[in-house]
């Protein structure tokens, strides 16, 4: 039977079992590297290295993982405090305005075959807040309330971005509503 | 509470936005190999110079002594050579780097063996 995020933990913490943490590595490595990629806007190098001073962390303050949340939100938390560290020491973090100057694709108007094209490019034309919103919740399935705590937003900040988010999504997507 | 013609947008972006896991490539042996790997601290130089030093002073110290003498029984010769190589002082500050590179040496050596 396959061990749960818990009972890895456990051992990785009792034992100090690295078999166990190597499993929780590979287990959510693919997550925190994509959430960090997002983060990093392409920058795969730099999102590479968070992502294993991440698990580094993790590693150091597994016995302080008290459970509350999914193994997976505590350790998204961890990768976002990195990443701002990160833009604190090195200062490039891009601003909203160059990041629309380099949009060069917009979902089209008319029903196409590649979803995935045009969620991208609908999810650029969205504040960098609303697309980490967005994407916590729909591509990580996290909860509003495990959103605001990974990412110390209040709860109300979490829905709004959501609402704000899905609002202009619904509108650039709409060539994608069946019921139009 | 989501308005009701709301369930399309999010079916879409729940299939939209789940992707396929990224291949590890090496990443988390990369991440392992970081656990097992602690570079040596300047507590621990410290440490291990002071080892260093205090073996070689009780080295110096037994064989000036003649304590080795009785303690080598057989092997009388070995100490004597080692008791001469200490006896130089270029060759004890040898030693003493010898010492200090086994000493700074077990700290990895030893996460290593710990994690195999």
């Amino acid at each position: 039977m396959t061990p749960t995020d818990s009972e890895l933990i456990s051992l990785a913490v009792s034992s100090d079992d690295v078999g166990a943490f190597g499993e929780l590595v590979r287990r959510h490595q693919s997550a925190v590297r994509r959430f960090l990629r997002h983060l990093a806007r392409g920058n795969d190098s730099l999102a590479d290295d968070l992502a294993q001073e991440t698990f580094l962390q993790a590693h150091r303050g597994l016995s302080r993982f008290r459970g509350d949340a999914p193994f997976l939100t505590w350790i998204l938390g961890i990768a976002h405090n990195h990443y701002r560290n990160a833009c604190r020491r090195r200062r490039d973090e891009v601003p909203l305005e160059a990041d629309e100057a380099r949009m060069v694709y917009a979902p089209s108007l008319e029903r196409r075959t590649d979803l995935r094209q045009d969620l991208s490019a609908a999810m650029d034309r969205l504040t960098p807040d609303e697309q980490l919103a967005v994407r916590l919740a729909f591509e990580n399935g996290l909860s509003h309330s495990e959103i605001a705590a990974l990412l110390q937003w209040p709860l109300g900040t979490v829905k709004t971005h959501l609402a704000r988010g899905k609002d202009k999504l619904r509108e650039l997507m709409s060539a994608w509503n069946p019921q139009i | 509470m989501n308005p009701p013609d709301d369930a399309w947008l999010d079916a879409l972006l729940a299939r939209g936005l789940k992707q396929e896991p990224l291949p590890d490539d090496g990443f988390t042996l990369g991440v392992l190999d970081s656990l097992t790997f602690r570079p040596a601290t300047h507590s621990w130089i410290v440490l291990a110079l002071a080892w260093a030093m205090a073996g070689t002073g009780i080295a110096l110290g037994l064989s000036r002594s003649g304590a080795w003498e009785q303690i080598a029984g057989g092997w009388l010769p070995v100490v004597h050579l080692a008791a001469g190589i200490l006896g130089d002082p270029w060759m004890s500050l040898v030693a003493l780097a010898i010492l200090a590179s086994v000493a700074l040496a077990w700290v990895p050596a030893r996460s290593a063996f710990k994690y195999g």
